[in-house]
């Protein structure tokens, strides 16, 4: 009881500080009594010095007297959320209402306009606050600086951020092109998309479509990816939008348009498809996104400083981030990470693409031989492993997929399970080359999640089959980038 | 003697049933529960019959729908306990002829249709109430009061206040979980306006439902889209409530929803209160408080635009 009740801490920033005075710290059956000045409280634990030095102590158990004592009304926990306003109006209440009610307490939401909103949650029984969440709706580089400065607790955003901000993929979104409703394209190839978006495209009847000029929406903050997949440079009468939203409803209403939206804002327009010259095309779709399959996925982060979170926010984050929460998320239209699964049988395009391309080669046949008798009667997770560009480093979802998948096999998800982890590469260079390296990047993910694994019972293989069940065209780098992966099955 | 004790009992039991199961097939229960007395009373013994009470009370209904039976339709006139005398006969006809009544029958659209009547409070204002949602309107000069409001609900519970006593009806709607509701309450002299944008709609085009453009339940009940439901008055609660089809709309696609809050001489420089009740996943209901701080008396005539308070409702389409 003693031994579980106190814990030793050095040096931790905590988030009330108040001021010094003597305390009693009694246990409720009256077995322990310490005497001493009281450092801080943060909602659970005292930290109090005593004669045998600084002492942390669980307040669970504990009675306070003396005129150090904290007022349990100022014991409220506080944090601020910065965000942009999609993610802070329409993610953010949800979550903390579902999270409420799981820990049985009141929810209460306060908007006081557009860039600010509170949400407090409170006792049922006694309605004493027990947290005061301030919403607050800045850009990312905004964000960062408050959660640097200590002024807010967690900062959500689209930008990843390095140490010593902590970051989770909370939830995910991507970005796609939009067209009106009237249009009747459907689907355009890469290639098609980048003469569209660069301005040498500029006449929809180029595309078997009206003899309209083509007016171009494009989303602030989202240039660099546009350069890096689409095209160099815009056209100069490209219309900016700040918000999604209004970039989906711009689009909606001109027949003439496209627009580079996001899936979580396609609003009352309609996604186009994006193709390969070799015919296949990958829509974004839930689980294409959070299987990464189709590659523009954004994820978006919850980051916080390292610092010691009162108990309440923490858990309110470990509430974001489990498997309870994903249902929550993907209601609210942004794309979670729960772990799905995609049978066999739903996978014919795949295996019909693989057969196709394996041609008349009698080795290129083999291969895809022994992966339809490998994958036959499995079942393919939704999670997926993919690499930055021209690295064996995993993106951000793939990094947060790492753990993801960890959490999951230690939580007996998969006990008793083979889980096969299949390295699949591009079809550039020599298919020996391509079947090594595909076998080494299986591997190495196997041993990233192998390392976050405690004693479970699940049996984690590998297997690669380079090139052999391609999912893009391998002639831009896009398709490149969604064929290098590592998929996971399960028996 | 036990065995056919019991074997009468179990008759006596299947009479009963074979009664209430006529009531709720829908001719009789209105007066029958009108009537605050037993509706049926069986009397022990081998012959056991249920005996109905006096029939000349009853009135030929107009016969809803079996599934959409309305009870409690009118709370029962309070009678005075000694009505001997003369003088105490025509209090008592003024009493009940002064007794406020309540019905509520269904409407298209999930929608409830209230009719109210208070004969001796003419140009009065009432408190209405469903669940959350609490709203007021003003008595015409006889006292009557005819609105439509949405269903919350599908066993709907409607009360309204005059002059401190509440009278409350039930209805079952079995369809009011085909629609979804947007509701945006305030009290006092605030000029807060919701307006729904359905599916890319600009201002002042077709799919623009507001207060000026309410638009009908038959729209909603086709499919179409939403309509308003404006329940104000000046000095007391105030109440919209947008609805619309959630399952089986031939619309598809989002409604973005903005709340207009006008800056008036009554209103500039103050904060304007509000509560708003939308859905949610998993079709909770989830309530915000409002607090918004309007601008100085020199805007006065411009319109606050609140964009985030509601979330858009996305219509899946049939």
């Amino acid at each position: 009881m003693f031994h579980r009740m106190i814990a030793l801490f050095l040096a931790f920033c905590w988030p009330f500080n108040l001021s010094a005075g003597p305390v009693v710290l009694t246990t409720v059956d009256g077995n322990l009594r310490i005497e001493g000045e009281l450092l801080s409280f943060d909602g659970e634990f005292f930290r109090v010095e005593t004669s045998f030095g600084s002492l942390t102590l669980d307040g669970g158990n504990l009675r306070c007297e003396g005129e150090g004592c904290p007022d349990p009304d100022t014991l409220v926990a506080r944090a601020t959320i910065s965000g942009p306003v999609e993610m802070i109006h329409r993610l953010i209440p949800p979550l903390l209402e579902v999270f409420a009610d799981r820990e049985g307490l009141k929810y209460y939401s306060l908007f006081l306009s557009d860039e600010d909103v509170v949400w407090e949650l409170r006792d049922p029984v006694s309605d004493q606050l027990l947290v005061v969440f301030t919403g607050v709706v800045e850009d990312d580089d905004a964000g960062a600086v408050r959660l640097a400065a200590g002024d807010a607790a967690i900062a959500l955003g689209q930008e990843p951020s390095s140490p010593p901000v902590r970051q989770d993929v909370i939830a995910l979104d991507a970005v796609l092109p939009l067209v009106a409703p009237e249009n009747p394209r459907a689907m355009v190839t890469q290639s098609q998309l980048s003469a569209l978006l660069s301005g040498r495209m500029d006449s929809w009847s180029l595309l078997d479509g009206p003899d309209l000029p083509i007016d171009i929406h494009a989303l602030n903050g989202t240039e660099p990816l546009l350069k890096r997949w689409y095209a160099s440079s815009l056209p100069d009468n490209t219309m900016r939008h700040d918000n999604a939203n209004d970039l989906a409803d711009a689009v909606a209403r001109d027949p003439a348009a496209i627009g580079i939206g996001m899936y979580s804002a396609i609003g009352n327009a309609t996604p186009l498809v994006v193709g390969g010259r070799c015919g296949l095309a990958i829509p974004a779709t839930r689980d294409t996104i959070r299987a990464e399959d189709y590659p523009l996925t954004q994820p978006l982060f919850l980051k916080r400083m390292g610092a010691r979170q009162p108990k309440i926010v923490r858990d309110f984050i470990g509430f974001v981030r489990s498997e309870e929460a994903q249902p929550v998320i993907a209601s609210t239209g942004y794309v979670d990470q729960a772990i799905g699964r995609i049978p066999f049988d739903r996978q014919g395009d795949r295996i019909a693409n693989a057969v196709l391309a394996a041609g008349d080669d009698p080795d290129a046949a083999g291969a895809v031989r022994d992966m339809v008798a490998t994958l036959l009667n499995r079942d393919r997770l939704t999670l997926t492993f993919r690499f930055e560009d021209g690295s064996s480093e995993l993106d951000a979802q793939s990094a947060s997929n790492i753990t993801r998948l960890a959490d999951a096999i230690n939580q007996g998800t998969f006990d008793g399970r083979r889980l096969y982890f299949i390295g699949f590469s591009d079809g550039v260079g020599p298919p020996e080359g391509n079947q090594r390296l595909s076998l080494r990047r299986s591997r190495s993910v196997r041993q990233a999640v192998a390392s976050f694994v405690g004693t479970a019972p699940v049996d984690l293989q590998v297997a690669a089959f380079g090139e052999a069940l391609p999912m893009a065209c391998d002639d831009t780098t896009w398709g490149r980038q969604v064929n290098r992966r590592v998929e996971v099955w399960i028996e | 003697m036990s065995a056919f004790s019991s074997l009468s009992k179990r008759r006596a039991t299947t009479f009963v049933v074979v009664v209430l199961l006529a009531f709720s097939s829908g001719h009789v229960m209105q007066t029958a529960l009108v009537d605050d007395q037993p509706v049926a009373s069986v009397t022990s013994g081998p012959d056991a019959a249920p005996i109905l009470r006096s029939g000349e009370e009853r009135r030929p209904l107009p016969t809803p729908p079996a599934a959409t039976l309305m009870p409690i339709l009118e709370r029962p006139p309070i009678l005075p306990t000694r009505a001997q005398s003369s003088e105490d006969l025509a209090q008592t006809a003024k009493t009940q002829g002064c007794t406020p009544r309540l019905f509520l029958t269904p409407a298209p659209a999930g929608t409830v249709s209230l009719s109210f009547r208070a004969p001796c409070d003419g140009g009065a204002q009432v408190d209405i109430r469903q669940g959350l949602v609490l709203a007021s309107q003003m008595l015409d000069e006889t006292g009557r009061m005819m609105i439509r409001m949405p269903a919350l609900t599908e066993d709907v519970s409607i009360s309204v206040t005059l002059n401190e006593e509440t009278l409350s009806a039930d209805l079952s709607v079995p369809n009011a979980l085909d629609f979804q509701h947007v509701v945006l309450m305030w009290d006092g002299p605030q000029h807060l306006r919701l307006n729904a944008f359905e599916f890319g709609a600009a201002r002042n085009e077709i799919g623009h439902v507001w207060s000026g453009a309410p638009k009908t339940p038959v729209r909603a009940s086709r499919g179409r889209g939403g309509f308003l439901t404006r329940l104000t008055t000046d000095t007391g609660p105030s109440a919209e409530i947008y609805s619309v089809p959630s399952g089986r709309a031939l619309m598809r696609g989002v409604v973005r929803l903005v709340v207009e809050a006008e800056i008036t001489q009554a209103s500039c420089g103050r904060i304007a209160y509000a509560k708003a009740i939308q859905p949610t996943a998993f079709r909770r209901q989830s309530e915000t408080d409002v607090e918004v701080a309007l601008p100085d008396c020199d805007r006065i005539g411009e319109v606050v635009l609140l964009q985030n308070l509601l979330r858009d409702m996305r219509l899946a389409g049939r």
